[in-house]
């Protein structure tokens, strides 16, 4: 209570200091004005010494305050949720079902990915063989050693028959190529799918 | 009209379209993307299977989606669908597979006429990622497994028995109907009748055995 | 101050009921209890019988390669080859198969060298690694109900019949203390909740083959376990098979998966009121339906499962005679 009557004092005696002299009144130290003169002439012929200013440049860009160890940490590890540095556990490897390698969730298995890209390469170039200029207008049907005679002739008809010199793969399963057996329905009602 | 033939009248994509074109850079500028893209979908319909960056590969397939959805609803009758074909088609030939090989094998679709996996890339490698796009119904083996083929799947195998029983009761069902509507007739349908749940019983005890 | 003192009265008469709680919840679950420190008991015992380590050579045929692996002789088992394999192996593998016909389970000790295959969902032929799923679920919903049933509803396991998928739903069959007790979408929803927790928790699945006269006494307090008994030591020359999940156990024939991790989506979907048994009990038969973890399955092909389901199991009932069967009731 007393101290705040006496800020509020001194604070009313500072304005009105500054109302009557704006100049601002003289400073509040002691005036011991012959020592004063000696410090700053002493002063100013070390300060205005250029060479030392700049030979002494050690002191220049250093730092003026010490890290903290949590800042120090955080700069060396990064921050979990921000920037991690260290290694990450990967959760999005999977074991293959067909081969058992390890493949990335969402992402082809790269050693059944390869071994269909390169059965793949080959019937490519076995198909673009024959491909000129003329206009393709047959499906491609591919067919192994031995299937020429054993696939049934009208499920060939009207298809241009390319054949690989080898034998079919064992993972490459045929049925793929067989037609299904489903007969056309006689019914009138339509599907909710074919509906736009 | 039927309602089956109002969806033809418009372009239906069967893809997730991005709202906005990627701008693929190329040092030729818009041009040059185009022209890019014109050789994917090209490529695309010359090879039905091609592995290239993931950017690119889904950017030319809904160009391609369009150009068969196109050529499947107006024909080779159509003048801007020839010209969008000769566009987007650079060697020539393909245009005739386009309209008598794509056309007929994409006609009663209900699904899109293109896919695209995520392919593997090597690691440590160049960090783009690769895809693979392919034409649907092509010659060559599939990438993924198909788990249908296995009918010994427990999913299978649950829902084979529930079609079987599905089926078995439409039987059953037509042949109280049957029983219902003529006298004569109900010996042989009450004989069917009784034959179902024995041989639901035999089925239910082979396992059992084990 | 007062703030304080009415702070710690609070917690005081919450303490106090949290223990008036745990002490009913201690007398009933007293049973489990004990049963699990005879079973832990017994399972130590077994191990420490062992005493000369001697060696097996174990040849895992399969993915990625044929090996051969010197093991500990009753003591390694299928699921600590697959640990010197890979991780992948380990957390697929549901199922082991021992001389190329013997389904085995994941964490039963090997007695002898033999080849070993290591069995997950997806191989051409599942239809050993699918039974024991069917019947790990049979297990697992019975872990579930003795979770999920409060004391005064006076539950008591059954047993549930031999696995058969073809017939579309697993199922357990239990004696419950009521007549009239008609099962609502929500409480069989809280039922397939619990299994789901259960899977969630990747509690692996332990068995353990004990004599005839630890069982009865694992079993004393459960009336029906306590009367099926016998005959089944009878024709497993007096010894009977026991599984363990977490501190619920069963009788079973076994095998079963390796863990509670290997169930995906589940439904329980249906509880049949099957007969009265005495004055106040009756059998019910609980059934569900469900796919291992990894299976993708459409929605709509998923509830027309579920709808299948629902109807009543024809597998045998509980309240048949069980020595007229000829066939092991309990698997």
């Amino acid at each position: 209570m007393s101290r705040n009557l006496f800020l509020s004092i001194t604070k009313f005696v500072q304005h009105l200091e500054h109302l009557f002299l704006p100049n601002g009144s003289p400073p509040p130290a002691l005036a011991l004005a012959g020592f004063h003169q000696q410090i700053n002439d002493v002063g100013s012929t070390q300060n205005f010494n250029l060479k030392q200013l700049l030979g002494n440049g050690v002191l220049w860009a250093v730092p003026k305050h010490r890290r903290t160890v949590e800042k120090r940490l955080n700069r060396k590890f990064g921050y979990p949720e921000y920037v991690w540095k260290p290694l990450k556990v990967k959760t999005h490897l999977r074991t293959c079902n067909q081969c058992g390698h390890d493949y990335e969730v969402g992402v082809l298995c790269p050693h059944c990915y390869d071994k269909v890209r390169q059965e793949t390469q080959l019937m490519q170039d076995k198909i673009q063989e024959h491909l000129g200029l003329e206009p393709v207008e047959q499906e491609v049907i591919v067919l192994y050693d031995g299937e020429k005679t054993a696939e049934a002739s009208d499920a060939l008809k009207g298809k241009r028959i390319v054949e690989m010199q080898k034998q079919r793969p064992m993972w490459f399963t045929k049925n793929l190529l067989q037609k299904s057996t489903q007969q056309q329905s006689e019914t009138k009602e339509v599907k909710p799918t074919d509906l736009g | 009209m039927n309602q089956a033939d109002v969806s033809k009248l418009i372009s239906q994509l069967r893809i997730a379209v991005r709202p906005k074109a990627r701008n693929l850079k190329n040092k030729d500028g818009p041009e040059g993307r185009l022209l890019k893209l014109r050789k994917t979908v090209t490529a695309l319909v010359k090879h039905e299977r091609i592995e290239l960056y993931y950017n690119r590969a889904d950017e030319a397939r809904g160009y391609a989606e369009l150009l068969i959805s196109n050529a499947i609803r107006h024909g080779d009758r159509h003048k801007a669908t020839m010209e969008l074909a000769d566009y987007w088609l650079l060697e020539k030939q393909l245009v005739h597979k386009l309209f008598k090989v794509l056309v007929p094998r994409y006609e009663n679709f209900n699904v899109s006429y293109t896919r695209m996996y995520k392919a593997p890339r090597d690691y440590p490698g160049m960090y783009y990622k690769k895809s693979v796009l392919e034409l649907r119904g092509n010659p060559y083996p599939a990438l993924t497994p198909d788990l249908s083929q296995n009918r010994n799947l427990l999913h299978n195998v649950l829902l084979d028995e529930a079609r079987k029983e599905f089926k078995r009761e439409q039987l059953a069902e037509l042949a109280n109907k049957l029983a219902a509507e003529s006298g004569t007739k109900s010996t042989t349908t009450t004989s069917v009748t009784s034959d179902m749940p024995k041989e639901q019983k035999t089925e239910n005890e082979t396992p059992t055995t084990v | 101050m007062s703030v304080v003192a009415k702070l710690h009265r609070t917690t005081w008469s919450t303490l106090k009921q949290l223990q008036q709680n745990g002490r009913k919840a201690r007398f009933s679950a007293s049973a489990t209890t004990s049963r699990n420190d005879l079973f832990t008991h017994e399972q130590r015992r077994q191990r420490e019988a062992v005493g000369r380590v001697d060696k097996i050579e174990v040849r895992y045929m399969g993915q990625p390669e044929d090996v051969t692996l010197v093991m500990n002789k009753h003591i390694s088992t299928p699921y600590n080859c697959a640990q010197h394999l890979s991780e992948g192996i380990c957390k697929r593998s549901a199922l082991a198969l021992i001389d190329g016909s013997v389904p085995w389970d994941m964490h039963r000790p090997l007695p002898e060298s033999c080849t070993l295959q290591l069995l997950h969902f997806f191989v051409a032929e599942p239809h050993l690694v699918n039974k024991a799923f069917w019947r790990s679920c049979s297990f697992m919903l019975g872990a579930a109900l003795s979770r999920i049933f409060k004391t005064e509803a006076r539950l008591q396991l059954h047993s549930f019949p031999s696995p058969n998928i073809k017939s579309g739903s697993f199922v357990h069959d239990v004696v419950l203390g009521t007549h009239t007790w008609e099962p609502t979408k929500a409480e069989m929803r809280a039922v397939s909740a619990e299994m789901v927790k259960l899977a969630a928790r990747d509690i692996p699945i332990e068995r353990l083959e004990v004599e005839q006269e630890l069982a009865q006494e694992m079993f004393k307090d459960s009336r029906y376990k306590n009367a099926q008994l016998p005959s089944i030591a009878q024709q497993n020359q007096g010894r009977v098979t026991l599984y363990r999940l977490d501190d619920h156990i069963d009788i079973s024939r076994g095998p079963m998966v390796g863990s509670t991790r290997f169930l995906g989506k589940c439904t329980i979907i249906g509880a049949h009121k099957l007969s009265n048994k005495g004055a106040t009990d009756a059998f019910y038969r609980f059934q569900g339906v469900a796919l291992p973890s990894g299976f993708m399955l459409n929605h709509v092909a998923y509830s027309l499962l579920e709808q299948r389901a629902q109807k009543l199991n024809p597998a045998r009932l509980p309240n048949e005679p069980f020595e007229d069967q000829q066939q092991l009731q309990l698997s």
